[in-house]
This record gives structure tokens, C-alpha cells and sequence, in this order.
């Protein structure tokens, strides 16, 4: 076929009266971006796939109330629209419930800020980083680990191993560190020890220069075996073979 | 296209080209989170070394969330920041260990030629690290190796 374009399926429709078409099946929150217009959110995470655990990212479409990080865009004539009273008021009130219950994180405090929330004392005592966006747990699924997930429901919500306990099948890659919003998930590692979620790791030491570098659970994929030794040793035994086959000629 | 080419025997090991890359993703000039390292040898010589851009990528391969892709024209590997969720596996997988994890970014970080215009390059003096076109870079070694062989074989005779 000559013109690629008509391999793409697209609809088309309008987002706060701009005129877009986009591949079927964008989320709302995707086509939006790419207008470069902004929707607040915390539990998204472009790498892994939306969950709609924030509800932040609320955004009208015809009319009706949707978390715009879940809902695909699939038929002509979509109106949407991302910011109104009606928008506003509900996104205030997501995040009164957010910063009642971390009032001690600076990135929901800054967005409450925006949209004129205070915190009240709603949970009592109970300040809790966490809010619960599970980004931690479709990390762990997408790395194929899944230790950790959510338990309970309601105010009981929480992250946490099988039956409240460390997770066995923890690897300690620390990806649920990295992609925590509010700084919830830590982790320490100090002498070759590893810890995080009440697990420790004794870290494998690199066979060069004796750093420890990674947990054997990290290392436990096949086609790392042949890695006992630390990227920076490896790069630089690299540079040494470069050396040599350059000096020889 | 064109290919980033190391000759190290025309580096001087003064560390412009980490400090350039570095100053991309960081505003100081620290060299440490550089994507580019000059490695020193105790026996005299130092050699940079950056992401190869592998034809059959192991980073590519075990990233799950989209963060590593090719780039169909460039075939350079590049790094979608948004996407990376930190699980270190690229780290892991590369033979060479040119991919890194930066725990300030919270992610990893890699070569990515700069889209284009490698700062490294750019900053070389010596043209230790060059910028040049895929003929350049066969027939600029066919030379140095030819001149190598003819050196060879004064010694001889």
C-alpha cells in the first residue's frame, strides 16, 4: 500500500474546542498530552499501564465524568473538555482526600495548593505517604516479579507482601522505589545489604572489584548469568579490549 | 548516517566529552552520571567508551514498559524518560555495562547520541571522538590499518 497513513485507524473529535484525530484507542489523557495541555496526575506512569487509582485525571467527555488515564478514545465526534467549574470541584475534592491523608508530602501539598485545598484533619493521626496510586505493585507486575500488591479495602487499603508479611518473592530491583510518587516505598543499602519492603539482601559482590552491585535475585534471569561482574568493571574491561586491538595494528 | 566513532589512540584523557554529556540531563558539570567514560589504564592510555548501539540490543529486550526503543532511521537505542519505571534490567543485561542508573533521576541512563549531534563530538579536541559518516568511518580504518601493516613490514625488511 503506498499511503501509510491509511494503515492508521484513526478518530477524530474535539478537545477543549481544538480539533484533534488520534490512532483509535488513545486514552484520553495521551491525546490531551500531546496538545501539550496538562491534567494533574499521580498514579500514572507512562511505562506502565493506567489503572485509574488517583482520580485525578478526571476530564469530561460528552458530557460525562471519566478518568481520562483509562478511557479510550474510540469513535468520531469525541468532545472533551479538561477543565471546567464542574472539573475543578471534583479534582478539589479527590485531593482533600489525598492531602488529608499525607499532609506531609510536597508534591500533593503543591498541587492542593492549585486548586485551593487545605488540609483538614479528616483520618485522625494518620498521616500515611502512601495514597494508594499501586504504582509499585504494576511495576513489580511488569518487571514479571509481582511480589508485592494491595490488601484490604477502603481506609484499610494498603500495600503490602501475601498476608501482610515480607514478600518472598521480592528481588530487590527497587523499581517500586523509583516510581513512587510521594517517596512512601525506602529502601537502605549499606556493607553489601540490601532492604527494603522488611526484606535484606546480601548483595553479589562483583568478581573485579569486589563492589557489591546486585541482588542474586536481580542476576537470576538467565541471560544475566554471564554478568558477574559490575557495569562499570564491564566497561571498563571493555575499553581494555579496545586498547589492545588498537595497539596491536 | 552517521556513526559515533572512537579512535582512542588520539585521546588526551581531559574528560571534555564526559563533562558535555553530563551538563545534557544535569545543569552542573559533574562528570559522574556521564553516559560516555574515559576508562585510564595504569599502563599508560585511556580509552572512551559509550553504548555501541548493539544490532540485536539485550537492553531492548528486557525492557517491559516501552522505555528503550529503536529509532527506525538513526537505529540508535534511545531512552523515553517517561517511561522508565527503574527496574535496572538494561543495567543488568548490557555486556559492556554502557547503560547506567542515575538515583537522582530515579532512572536509567544511556547513550543516545544526543538525536543526532553528540555533544562528546562536539567537545572533543583531539578528535579522539568523532561524528562521522558510516563510508568515512570503513575507509578511515582500512588506512590506519593499512599504515599499521606497512610498519609492520618496514621492521621486517
Amino acid at each position: 500500500m503506498l499511503n501509510c497513513q491509511s494503515h492508521l485507524d484513526l478518530v477524530e473529535g474535539l478537545i477543549d474546542g481544538q480539533a484533534v484525530e488520534v490512532a483509535r484507542d488513545t486514552t484520553i489523557l495521551a491525546a490531551v498530552r500531546l496538545l501539550n495541555r496538562s491534567v494533574p496526575t499521580l498514579c500514572h506512569h507512562e511505562g506502565l499501564p493506567g489503572d485509574g487509582n488517583c482520580r485525578l485525571c478526571l476530564v469530561e467527555i460528552n458530557g460525562r465524568m471519566v478518568t481520562s488515564c483509562m478511557y479510550p478514545l474510540r469513535e468520531n465526534g469525541f468532545v472533551v473538555e479538561t477543565d471546567n467549574e464542574d472539573i475543578r470541584r471534583a479534582r478539589a475534592f479527590v485531593l482533600e482526600m489525598l492531602v488529608d491523608r499525607c499532609p506531609s508530602s510536597p508534591r500533593l501539598m503543591a498541587l492542593a495548593a492549585e486548586y485551593g485545598v487545605t488540609p483538614e484533619e479528616r483520618f485522625k493521626g494518620d498521616d500515611d505517604l502512601c495514597i494508594r496510586c499501586g504504582r509499585c505493585v504494576r511495576a513489580c507486575e511488569i518487571n514479571g516479579t509481582a511480589a508485592i500488591g494491595f490488601a484490604g479495602r477502603g481506609a484499610e487499603r494498603s500495600v503490602t507482601g501475601p498476608f501482610f508479611t515480607a514478600p518472598d518473592d521480592c528481588i530487590g530491583c527497587l523499581a517500586c522505589a523509583a516510581v513512587c510518587p510521594t517517596g512512601k516505598i525506602v529502601f537502605s543499602e549499606k556493607h553489601g545489604r540490601r532492604s527494603i519492603w522488611g526484606r535484606e539482601f546480601e548483595m553479589v559482590r562483583c568478581c573485579e572489584c569486589g563492589r557489591p552491585y546486585a541482588t542474586p535475585g536481580q542476576l537470576s534471569r538467565p541471560e544475566f548469568a554471564a554478568n558477574e561482574i559490575c557495569a562499570q568493571c564491564r566497561r571498563r574491561l571493555m575499553a581494555a579490549d579496545m586498547k589492545r586491538s588498537f595497539t596491536e595494528y | 548516517m552517521n556513526t559515533l566513532l572512537v579512535t582512542p589512540s588520539r585521546c588526551i584523557g581531559c574528560l571534555n566529552c564526559e563533562l558535555a554529556c553530563a551538563s545534557r540531563d544535569w545543569s552542573e558539570h559533574f562528570p559522574a552520571p556521564s553516559k560516555i567514560g574515559v576508562a585510564f589504564f595504569r599502563d599508560g592510555g585511556q580509552v572512551p567508551i559509550t553504548c555501541f548501539q548493539c544490532d540485536s540490543a539485550p537492553c531492548l529486550a528486557v525492557c517491559k514498559t516501552g522505555a528503550l526503543t529503536r529509532n527506525a532511521q538513526s537505529g540508535v537505542v534511545e531512552m523515553k524518560p517517561e517511561n522508565c519505571i527503574g527496574c535496572r534490567m538494561c543495567v543488568m543485561s548490557c555486556p559492556f555495562g554502557n547503560v547506567s542508573y542515575s538515583p537522582s533521576l530515579r532512572r536509567a541512563v544511556k547513550c543516545d547520541q544526543c538525536g543526532g549531534q553528540p555533544r562528546c563530538a562536539a567537545a572533543c579536541p583531539s578528535r579522539a571522538i568523532e561524528f562521522v559518516p558510516d563510508e568515512q568511518t570503513v575507509r578511515d580504518r582500512r588506512q590506519s590499518f593499512a599504515e599499521g601493516l606497512k610498519n609492520a613490514l618496514k621492521e621486517l625488511v
